[in-house]
């Protein structure tokens, strides 16, 4: 059992906080649009230029090759920068790029891989449907083949960032007789194409990254899909996976940071015994989720491949981000009620918490996962 | 950085599994709760013996996090930190000290606030009844003993805080099996979304009370920046998951967790037994928010009070 790091870590760390001290990108504008696509690939090229991209990922594709705790410890520097991890760029760093090293042919591989790592695309998700929500395998959008190209009809919803996306990871149903598992193909699709309507979705937070995605005979080259044709059950599980495993990570550290700003919000304004007792267990609440989440980054180093703990942590996640965001807006009294469009605000955060038990699997199917494949429940 | 126990903490988990296994499985507490049978005083020496080869912090508390899975007695528990099987006691409020455990053992872990002390066998003993039925209680009259240095006071602490993740996760797995194994409405009670759910939180609460009870120890092992806090946080995780567990595991048994022979009113009692040793909530509490690198209170910013104000004494 070791907390310590080696010294290549510690020089990995030391060298990371000195280039973000002159380096870290300007706050990303309120609207989704130009402006926030020019300032996320700007700072993905930064991080490109100066080696701190693709951490994890194949030294052919541009990546580092480095290890896993290296990635945790880019994820500490840069959310201690106060730099969120959640922009455009997300869904191609922390998702669709690690499907691609896992599923992927070589030559796709060498198509995708180094343009994300540039900052040269974006790209977005395609997963969910208005009818297909937790029951993801139900999945209606079809894709006929025709010729060398299947042809997409149908519809996505909550794509973020779709209306400034180059590429989307989708999964569309190839096989309508088959099982509904079994049917199921996981492609990319080019968003800069005929046949593509964007509707954005305002949220309770005011914003519109989450986008309604419509597709009338959209074209995609059989080449552009990824593992077998059929088979996109078992590649969308090791994206899945990822998300539930460390693609929070950032967002877990960040949080340490809230319940700081909360602490220092009670002291200025004063608060009661028992407000203190819920300061007193959100600190342990975050503490508790860093040892999880260095728990899981040991599990992974030694086994290689995320497992259904993930789902632990991001149930956890879930409890803890709500009831330190809830404490943060309980200790600005009145104050809490002032809606700041500032994702560093404590009742932006309260807001935008609510989000944490549903997005990327509610914590509903999270308990069956655990109560299933953890616990070895019957289903 | 890898927080899994390594080969020395393996082998001494090894030491001790074998003899939890064979004599302290829920099955054979079930027994023993019905029947009113003590566990065997050769198995505590030989238990005691083996947990007590665990000599660092790490190993330390992951052996007696196998010990609170199985409900170890106290006294294998205290024989972590007294070398040979001892009672256990806290101050008492009003004056003198509640203890816990046999009371005609040879030493007795003391534990305050923060510091942890050694004294001889009770004076005066006025026993009590304890909500936990199989470990003994009594107020009683302590002498003078020698504190422990702030490093064996820490990983006693630790080693608290294992017993806590091991209770909540040993609570887990007796819910789990029953959950598989009970039938109502021609299926496992388990297949129910409320019942599984339920056991989904308490697997989320055992995962987290392991790992920040392998961090504390660690960042203990390594004087890790804030290795203290690191411990409250890790006592403060493990205290909830302990009892909230064990609720979880009286509501899922029905009927049969009301009764005196389902050992998870035991993971309650003993859940709360060990909260008190180390100070109760308000007092882990205190700790968490007390305990930054400077060393000032987070309420005030002023100075914190001194951590060892309520060192063991006769009163």
């Amino acid at each position: 059992m070791e907390l310590a790091h080696t010294p290549d870590d510690q020089i990995f760390r030391e060298e990371l906080r000195g280039w973000l001290v002159e380096h870290a990108p300007p706050p990303p504008p309120p609207e989704v649009g130009p402006a926030l696509r020019a300032r996320d690939v700007a700072w993905q090229r930064s991080l490109f230029d100066a080696g701190y991209a693709g951490i994890t990922w194949p030294r052919e594709y541009g990546g580092r090759g480095l290890t896993l705790t290296q990635q945790m410890i880019w994820y500490e520097e840069t959310a201690r920068a106060g730099i969120s991890h959640v922009n455009s760029l997300f869904v191609g760093v922390s998702h669709a790029g690690p499907t691609i090293i896992a599923c992927g042919t070589d030559e796709q591989k060498a198509r995708w891989l180094p343009p994300i790592l540039r900052g040269d695309a974006i790209w977005c998700q395609g997963f969910s449907e208005p009818d297909a929500g937790s029951d993801l395998a139900s999945l209606r959008t079809t894709a006929e083949r025709d010729g060398d190209d299947l042809v997409l009809n149908g519809v996505k919803i909550w794509t973020s960032y779709a209306q400034i996306a180059d590429h989307q990871e989708m999964l569309v149903r190839t096989d309508p007789d088959a099982p509904k598992h079994q049917g199921i193909t996981w492609l990319v699709c080019d968003m800069r194409q005929p046949g593509i309507e964007i509707r954005p979705i305002r949220t309770l937070v005011r914003e519109s990254h989450f986008c309604e995605v419509h597709y009338h005979d959209v074209r995609v080259p059989i080449a552009d899909v990824v593992g077998a044709l059929h088979d996109g059950w078992r590649v969308a599980r090791a994206t899945l996976a990822y998300e539930h495993g460390i693609a929070n990570l950032g967002q877990q550290i960040r949080m340490s940071r809230t319940v700081e700003q909360i602490v220092e919000t009670a002291r200025a304004r004063g608060c009661d015994d028992a407000m203190w007792a819920r300061i007193a267990d959100a600190r342990a609440d975050v503490a508790s989720l860093r040892a999880m989440t260095a728990l899981m980054v040991s599990r992974i180093s030694r086994e290689d491949l995320p497992g259904p703990e993930g789902s632990l942590v991001k149930l956890r996640y879930g409890e803890v981000s709500q009831r330190i965001h809830e404490l943060g807006v309980d200790v600005l009294g009145v104050d809490g009620l002032e809606f700041v469009a500032d994702d560093h605000a404590l009742t932006y955060g309260y807001l935008a918490s609510l989000a944490a038990t549903i997005g990327g699997g509610t914590s509903e199917i999270q308990r069956d996962i655990v109560a299933e494949r953890l616990l070895g429940l019957p289903r | 950085m890898d927080l899994l126990p390594g080969p020395t903490e393996d082998a001494a988990v090894a030491r001790v599994r074998p003899l939890l296994d064979a004599h302290l499985g829920a099955v054979a507490w079930g027994r023993r709760l019905r029947d009113d049978e003590p566990v065997p005083p050769d198995v505590i020496a030989r238990l005691s013996a083996a947990a007590g080869r665990a000599a660092g912090v790490t190993d330390a508390t992951v052996v007696a996090v196998e010990l609170g899975r199985t409900l170890a007695p106290i006294e294998v528990l205290t024989a972590m930190v007294a070398g040979a099987p001892a009672a256990a006691a806290v101050p008492h409020p009003a004056g003198g000290f509640t203890l816990f455990g046999p009371h005609d053992a040879a030493v007795v872990v003391v534990w305050g606030d923060e510091a942890v002390g050694l004294t001889d066998p009770p004076t005066t003993v006025d026993t009590r009844a304890c909500l936990d039925p199989t470990t003994p209680m009594a107020r009683a009259t302590l002498t003078e003993g020698r504190a422990l240095d702030g490093a064996a006071a820490a990983r006693s602490r630790s080693i608290l805080a294992g017993y806590l993740a091991g209770l909540a996760r040993g609570a887990q797995d007796l819910a789990v099996e029953h959950a598989k194994t009970r039938v109502q409405f021609d299926r496992p009670i388990g297949a129910n979304q409320a019942v599984k759910h339920a056991l989904a939180e308490c697997a989320t609460r055992t995962e987290a009370a392991w790992a920040t009870v392998l961090y504390g120890a660690t960042a203990l092992a390594e004087q890790h920046p804030e290795p203290h806090f690191w411990l409250a946080a890790a006592v403060r995780t493990a205290t909830a998951a302990a009892d909230a567990n064990a609720r979880t595991a009286i509501q899922v048994h029905g009927g049969r967790g009301y009764t005196l022979e389902c050992p998870a009113h035991l993971y309650l009692a003993r859940a709360r037994l060990v909260t008190q040793l180390l100070g109760g909530a308000d007092r882990i509490r205190a700790q968490l928010l007390g305990r930054r690198a400077d060393g000032r209170d987070l309420r005030s910013g002023h100075d914190s009070p001194d951590a060892g104000r309520r060192l063991p004494r006769d009163r």
